[in-house]
């Protein structure tokens, strides 16, 4: 009897230990960097997080927020980070000296407002002032010099961390500022008289912000991209599909007060269901950071040549392949 | 009554002999051949690490000589930059200076004024001036709060150096003259003072470190668009690391050269004291 007992048992534990690879899949952790008060603008990567798309792929993440971009990629360079969403230019920065990576899909378009202080009611007040920008190296600096071109003024770009630019408005320290969402829609909504003096960058469906991934990732676990890269696709879609409940989670992952009022202040401004990168805007920032001497033409001579050498379209095309008939639920 | 100054003037001791011109120019030929040393070593290092994002001294130098021709990104030229860094430094150390010396000699001539405050003073001094960024920014501007930070930075080394350099005065000394009916204004100024200024000299180089490092970090949080520590995180934001190590390089020397000039002050003042050495 106690024989039979003990044969069980042991039957039990080595099924116990039995290998179940095959039922589980292999699960990736993500690092994963961006940047302060920035749940809006990455709406589709807290929507897969919130919905599970990303859980489906076998990807849980590690989140670290920077300054801004650039500051997110000086730790991306390091090897620090396996993802980074943050702006074009500062991507384009990068390459330009010398940086690798692989840029897998665009996740948001417009995305720098212009805010100003009540009593600066049109472009012509700004010229001669000090105006701010969450830094030099940011997407938003660089419409900045774009909405100067426009309207033919010139003013004083002072960069600053976004954080501090709110106290800065309020203070007079600038006139105005140009920042990413949701901090732009929080200063209007807390600065008396603050306003957007240009909700939109000059430039139509002006390219803003994009997904990248290690080369290295890339190159030793394709599958992982693709799911991400699917994950990311089905939270576009269901920001398109259900608007409101898409908030309600984004306002989730900003957890601040009055974030569900902040983020409806804040879409207008924002366009966050086209994954492909805008070319003739994109053409135009480019030339842009060249003629402000941000980048410099022996590294990187073109934007056709960036996007040579650092726009990988396989994964959005397979995932959107994989995904064809696909419509989210709520 | 009134001293006779000859009753208190204490006979000068013979001054430490000057070092002479050849051994000059053996410790100048020393130094250069040490940086050169350091540089040598740093080109080293590119060859070792070789990494895109860290710069040879010749990507530097380059950088250098651009940054000097043609200015920065936004068209602000390096002596711009310099001068900015200088001028809120020079102020907020001056400040530190005027107010760190006086409270160091009243509370090192007060012990009971120092016993009584210090839970309230002390405190403070372990607050690096950098912790209290983000207060000025939402409550001073500019210029003022540059001052501020350096100030901060600045006055505490000199506070201290003079609080603990005031009960090292010679007891004789301060005696002799009481005996001779000086006055504690005369003891303050020809005894006290001139006793305590090689400690405060010394507060003052320590202090003029701490202020270098509060510039930076106050620079690099924004605001102004020029200073050397703004320009370091201009350029770190567009990734160009040659710039950021002339901004560090720049850095350096002019804190090299203003410690320089405090100690030829010091050995001005002081050339009745001998080194000793073994």
């Amino acid at each position: 009897m106690i024989v039979r007992v003990l044969a069980a048992l042991l039957a039990l534990a080595v099924l116990g230990f039995a290998d179940t690879s095959h039922a589980q899949p292999k699960t990736l952790t993500l690092r994963v960097g961006d940047q302060v008060g920035s749940e809006l603008d990455y709406g589709p990567f807290w929507i897969a997080v919130e919905k599970g798309y990303l859980k489906e792929e076998g990807i849980t993440y590690t989140r670290k927020t920077y300054a801004n971009g650039p500051s997110t990629l000086l730790d991306f360079n390091k090897g620090e980070l396996d993802m980074v969403m943050a702006g074009l230019g500062p991507f384009i920065q990068a390459a330009a000296q010398g940086a690798d990576f692989v840029m897998i899909t665009s996740i948001t378009k417009g995305n720098a407002p212009l805010i100003a202080r009540p009593e600066i009611k049109s472009p012509r007040d700004l010229n001669g002032k000090k105006v701010g920008s969450p830094g030099l190296g940011t997407i938003q600096d660089t419409m900045l010099s774009l909405y100067e071109k426009e309207h033919g003024i010139k003013v004083e770009h002072v960069p600053t961390k976004i954080t501090d630019l709110i106290a800065m408005l309020e203070k007079s320290d600038v006139v105005a500022f140009t920042g990413w969402e949701t901090v732009a829609a929080t200063t209007v909504l807390k600065i008396k008289g603050a306003h957007y003096l240009a909700p939109l960058p000059v430039v139509p469906n002006a390219e803003s912000l994009e997904v990248i991934v290690s080369r290295k990732l890339a190159q030793s676990d394709p599958n992982a991209v693709l799911g991400l890269t699917r994950a990311l696709l089905k939270g576009m879609r269901y920001y398109e599909k259900f608007e409101e409940d898409a908030l309600r989670i984004i306002a989730k992952a900003m957890n601040v007060p009055d974030a569900l009022e902040i983020a409806k202040l804040a879409k207008g401004q924002i366009k966050i269901t086209d994954p492909y990168i805008d070319q003739k805007s994109s053409q135009i920032i480019f030339q842009t950071l060249l003629d402000t001497r941000k980048i410099l033409p022996d590294k990187l001579a073109s934007f056709d040549d960036f996007t040579r050498r650092f726009v990988d379209y396989s994964f959005l095309r397979k995932a959107e392949e994989s995904l064809k008939g696909w419509e989210p639920k709520r | 009554m009134k001293i006779e100054a000859e009753v208190l003037r204490i006979p000068a001791e013979p001054a430490a002999p000057a070092a002479p011109r050849g051994r000059r120019v053996r410790v100048v030929l020393h130094n250069v051949v040490a940086a050169l040393a350091v540089i040598a070593a740093w080109q080293a290092a590119t060859l070792v690490v070789r990494s895109v994002f860290f710069p040879s001294p010749w990507q530097v130098m380059r950088a250098m000589v651009d940054l000097a021709l043609h200015g920065d990104v936004l068209g602000n030229s390096l002596l711009t930059h310099i001068d900015e860094s200088l001028m809120r430094l020079g102020s907020g150390f001056a400040l530190g200076v005027a107010l760190g010396v006086p409270f160091g000699l009243l509370m090192g001539l007060n012990k009971p004024l120092y016993v009584g405050t210090r839970a309230a003073i002390e405190p403070f001094r372990f607050i690096p001036p950098i912790a209290w960024i983000p207060l000025t920014i939402v409550l001073l501007s500019g210029f003022s709060r540059y001052v501020f930070l350096i100030w901060l930075g600045a006055f505490f080394p000199i506070f201290v150096a003079t609080l603990v350099g005031v009960p090292r005065v010679e007891l004789i000394h301060k005696n002799v003259a009481k005996v001779h009916g000086a006055s504690r204004w005369y003891i303050l100024t020809r005894v006290v003072i001139p006793s305590v200024m090689p400690d405060i000299l010394g507060g003052m180089r320590v202090g003029l470190g701490t202020a270098w490092m509060t510039i930076v970090a106050a620079e690099m949080t924004g605001g102004e668009t020029t200073g050397l520590g703004r320009m370091m995180v201009n350029y770190a934001e567009l990734i160009r690391i040659p710039e950021i190590v002339v901004g560090m390089i720049l850095i350096g020397a002019l804190g090299f050269v203003m410690n320089e000039v405090l100690l030829r002050v010091e050995k001005r003042l002081f050339r009745w004291r001998w080194e000793v050495t073994l």
